[in-house]
């Protein structure tokens, strides 16, 4: 037994227990905890909607990446939730990213939204999808402009991205904006914890579109990292305690 | 045969009743009442009535009323208020309410029972405690009750009232002004069918109409009728209450609400009260950009760099620490054999090329003449950078294996044995001979911890015995510090507080020492700038909205 | 239909992708195809990407919007840099000092600004986040790794001071490490559920 099967083990019981949750025992709502980011979330989106300002969700730099590999997916199963109806009619949103591959799901993932009757020519107000610059920091120099060409009223950063996007949150913090931050890398939890008061740390960043839009089957799957948390944070406590008296 | 009737509803209960089978009020201090019930009323049992289905007196008379003249479209009558009391008045009135009235007149005490049942319930009624209710059901009983009892104490004394004479007028306002009060300011129009819109306004109508336009008595008739009507819920039966001004009416129907429900109900007439009601318009408040303060940090932050740097003097700072990663790091470049190959990794972008030139300038330095150089780069930018950098120290690769997607490609095509296989004919030029190469030392220049730990990772495993060093950048270095730790990576320089005491002391120079205090000012003003920030905000904590 | 292709290609090609790790030999021609065709599309999305941005700015130039010279000088720098790669080719000095030239100071005054932005946010922290255990740890740390960096406090790394200093300059790694792992699950349940079929954004669900 080692460590890669040991990691081989959580993935296929994460697998199980997913099925078992989903499929077999049904898990109470209860276990899916309320964020105040949830709530003040939809009331910024609300009142930026209201206000006739804009809203910019970022979705990261990079769809994939060998320390936080499910980020990109993250921010891209959270992009629906944020494409509501409301959101949708009033157009005054941008969804950007310096990925080619993450602006190509979410185009589709946008044009999804939209359903049939989808038409960019024939529609003047619909949600933007596009890139500011291809790389994180000519991203951030080109996003900086339009973040005060127009009133935005809520940021929304999602996925892997680095410490460069405070810039971006001290242009919408400076207009009144609200920002709403589902940290990505380390550096980057440590650079926006100074000035956003809605962070996400850690797996939290995950729960984007399990908080806003919860359903059974991602509570089950939050009770799932729950378990497997705990089971993890056993297994570190024995290990290491082991390693101490000279088992391991 | 005696029933209970019940304070609340006006049910009929049997005696044994302890409570009301209707509403489930208690009938603990309820007089039974002794009816003459002859016959039942199918169909009405569950309904709330003050009287017997057997009863032949007015409820009975009333349903078959109702069968026979039942309004069309259900609901509350069209009450029309235009009418003068004329004849057309009285066409304009619903057919069963003048067949009512014709009943009522022709029989004799047709209401006499009735009545007796009624004034019961009433002493029943006014035997409950004053208690506030919460629902709306009963906040319209208490009105009732109010203006009942105003009605008898501004007519005791007077004759009957013909039916067609004028009501006190100024009764009936200070009624309907109260009641209109008490509503929430629900307003009464005066066009025509308006006050059927909804049950009270039609109560005032109902009852204006009455007194303003009822025909007259006949001879015979004692008391005013005063009919109402009042529909069910399910519209299926309409309650008639007979009453002169001074008696009381027949008890409402009390209407069974949840909790829930009653205060959504009182929500909804909250809300419709206060929907007029004048608000201001609550400007949205931006931060106060206090620019002035980021220009005043900027000045003192960039000053005081720039200053140090070009003053050419020395200030009272401590000198650079030589680190044992840094020492280690130049070890093991220095330890390294004759022809020996050295990889060089480039895994940085072009912002930081700055200080990764200098943490990297005094190991490159120290490379011996003899070694071949190797180079791959990960960033896009990276062959560019590698070929600036090592064009500065004088250094020629002698292979230069271009530029590797390695986020693309992903750390299982790198180190899964994929390159010992057929596949690996497909592997970029770079990859492939990576892993035909043998390299004595592989140099690992990143920004990025992440993309670091991805190197370390898979070259640890794919050539364990090559000394692996990382040159990176002071953010990139702490999360770096257990692969030294756990001798993963030989040695480690991250930022420049570890390269600026190698480099002063193999320079020996006064640019080195001015680089490291010109940086030794850049951290101590970042320090002094947060102590600030605590010292002005002791008292104080968080502020709501002012976010910047 | 096509949502069912859809599942099915996911459901595919990542149980082969994870079947290659203990079926290496079987399963290399299979994987080789896979990743030589993922490198593909990142490579062609990674162009979209561009393609994108260059579309962006034709558009603001074509309707005349407001500010449009930042879009004209993008193109045009844009062109200029895609010629001379051709032309130059990257292995030229010329071409490299046109590059870097640009790009590198463009990059580090980007830099300088979040250094000062940062600066400015650590003098609100506490006005933002208040006097929270977070936020004086968060204080207390970076004021503790700044004064180690500027080498104010040098001690011998052997000694007993050196020690204690090393533990203190450790420990916030304790705390990186552990969100790290709750990353690392977090990640985890969200590629099975990519696997699972549980979330298809993309789906046109």
């Amino acid at each position: 037994m080692n460590w890669a099967l040991t990691g081989w083990v959580f993935i296929g019981l994460g697998i199980v227990l997913i099925i078992v949750l989903i499929w077999g025992i049904k898990v109470s709502p209860a276990f899916l905890r309320t964020l105040p980011f949830t709530k003040r979330l939809i009331e910024s989106r609300a009142e930026t909607v209201e206000c006739g300002r804009y809203q910019q969700i970022f979705l990261g730099d990079n769809l994939l990446s060998q320390t936080y590999p499910g980020l990109g997916l993250s921010a891209l199963g959270a992009l629906p939730v944020f494409l509501d109806g409301e959101t949708l009619v009033d157009g005054n949103s941008r969804v950007s990213s310096p990925s080619g591959e993450i602006l190509v799901f979410a185009q589709q993932i946008l044009q999804s939204r939209y359903q049939d009757g989808f038409s960019e020519p024939l529609a003047e107000d619909l949600v933007r999808i596009g890139p500011y610059g291809p790389t994180p920091i000519s991203f951030i120099a080109g996003l900086l402009p339009a973040l005060t060409r127009q009133p935005y009223g809520t940021l929304v950063l999602l996925g892997d991205y680095g410490p460069q996007a405070s810039l971006a949150v001290k242009a919408v913090l400076d207009q009144g904006g609200r920002v709403f931050a589902a940290a990505g890398s380390i550096t980057s939890q440590a650079a926006l914890f100074l000035n956003v008061r809605d962070i996400l740390l850690g797996e939290e960043v995950f729960r984007v579109s399990e908080v806003m839009l919860p359903d059974p089957q991602k509570t089950a799957t939050i009770l799932v990292e729950d378990i497997l948390r705990v089971l993890l944070i056993l297994l570190l406590v024995i290990g290491a305690g082991l390693t101490m008296v000279g088992v391991l | 045969m005696p029933f209970l009737i019940c304070p609340d509803c006006g049910a009929e209960n049997p005696l044994t009743a302890e409570i009301c089978q209707v509403c489930g009020a208690s009938l603990a201090d309820v007089i039974p009442m002794d009816m003459d019930n002859s016959e039942a009323d199918d169909g009405e049992n569950d309904e709330f009535t003050l009287f017997s289905a057997e009863d032949k007196d007015l409820p009975e008379l009333l349903n078959d009323l109702k069968q026979d003249h039942e309004p069309a479209g259900g609901g509350l009558p069209e009450i029309d208020l235009a009418g003068e009391g004329e004849s057309s008045e009285v066409d304009d009135t619903p057919e069963w309410l003048d067949v009512i009235r014709k009943r009522a007149h022709e029989e004799l005490d047709a209401a006499g029972e009735m009545t007796q049942r009624i004034v019961a319930a009433q002493e029943s009624l006014t035997r409950q405690n004053e208690e506030e209710r919460a629902d709306y059901a009963s906040w319209i009983e208490e009105l009732r009750k109010e203006t009942r009892e105003e009605a008898v104490s501004g007519t005791e004394g007077q004759e009957e009232e013909p039916l067609e004479g004028p009501a006190p007028e100024k009764a009936k306002k200070d009624w309907l002004s109260r009641v209109r009060k008490a509503s929430g300011k629900l307003e009464t129009h005066d066009e025509p069918n308006a006050a059927s819109r909804n049950l009270l306004d039609w109560l005032v109508a109902l009852e204006e109409e009455q007194t303003g336009g009822m025909p007259s008595g006949e001879a015979g008739v004692t008391q005013p009728v005063d009919l109402r009507q009042r529909a069910h819920a399910d519209e299926s039966t309409r309650e008639v209450r007979v009453g002169d001004g001074a008696q009381q009416a027949v008890a409402p129907k009390r209407l069974d609400l949840s909790r829930e429900e009653r205060e959504q109900a009182d929500l909804l007439a909250t809300t419709i009260a206060d929907e007029s009601t004048a608000r201001p318009v609550q400007p949205i408040t931006f931060g106060r950009r206090r620019w002035w303060v980021e220009f005043i940090l900027a000045f003192f932050l960039i000053g005081g760099i720039c200053f140090v740097l070009f003053s050419g003097r020395l200030f009272l700072l401590p000198e650079p620490p030589v680190t044992s990663g840094g020492q280690a790091v130049l070890n093991s470049v220095a330890d390294l054999p004759e022809d020996a190959e050295l990889l060089l990794v480039f895994d940085y972008q072009p912002a930081f090329a700055g200080e990764l030139e200098w943490v990297a300038a005094p190991v490159l330095e120290a490379l011996p003449d003899s070694v071949k150089v190797s180079v791959i780069s990960t960033s896009a930018s990276g062959p560019l950078l590698a070929d600036s950098m090592l064009e500065r120290l004088e250094i020629i690769p002698a292979i230069d294996l271009g530029y590797l997607p390695a986020e693309a490609f992903g750390a299982y095509g790198l180190a899964a044995g994929l390159a010992s296989t057929q596949a690996a004919e497909f592997l970029p030029k770079g990859a492939s001979e990576l892993f035909e190469g043998e390299f004595h030392g592989i140099l690992i220049l990143s920004d990025n911890a992440e993309r670091a730990r991805v190197w370390v990772e898979q070259l640890s495993v794919l050539t364990p015995e090559t000394p692996l060093n990382l040159l990176v950048t002071a953010q990139a270095g702490p999360m770096l510090r257990p692969y030294v730790d756990s001798g993963q990576v030989t040695g480690m320089m991250a930022g420049i507080s570890d390269a600026a005491g190698l480099e002063t002391s193999r320079t020996q120079g006064p640019n080195a020492s001015q680089r490291w205090q010109a940086y030794q000012v850049g951290l101590l003003t970042l320090i002094g700038v947060l102590i600030l920030g605590v010292l002005l905000n002791l008292r104080g904590g968080a502020t709501q909205g002012d976010d910047i | 239909m096509k949502k069912v292709f859809g599942i099915l290609t996911v459901l595919l090609v990542g149980l082969t992708v994870l079947s290659g790790y203990f079926f290496q030999a079987q399963l290399s021609p299979v994987l080789a195809l896979i990743f030589q065709t993922g490198l593909v599309l990142f490579s062609a999305a990674g162009l979209i990407g561009i393609g994108y941005l260059l579309v962006l700015h034709i558009r603001r130039v074509i309707r005349g919007e407001k500010r449009i010279i930042q879009s004209v000088v993008l193109l045009i720098a844009f062109l200029i840099a895609l010629i001379a790669g051709f032309v130059l080719t990257p292995q030229s000095t010329l071409y490299r000092d046109l590059i870097l030239n640009v790009q590198i100071p463009v990059e580090a005054s980007l830099l300088a600004v979040l250094a000062v932005t940062l600066l400015y946010a650590s003098l609100r922290l506490i006005r933002v986040r208040g006097w929270t255990p977070m936020s004086i740890a968060f204080l207390g740390s970076a004021v503790f790794s700044l004064v180690l960096n500027s080498g104010l406090i040098q001690v011998s790394e052997t000694s007993l001071g050196g020690r204690i200093l090393a533990f203190l300059e450790r420990l916030p790694l304790v705390g990186a490490r552990g969100i790290l792992i709750g990353m690392a699950l977090g990640g985890l349940v969200m590629g099975l559920r990519y696997l699972l079929s549980l979330d298809r954004p993309y789906g046109g669900e």
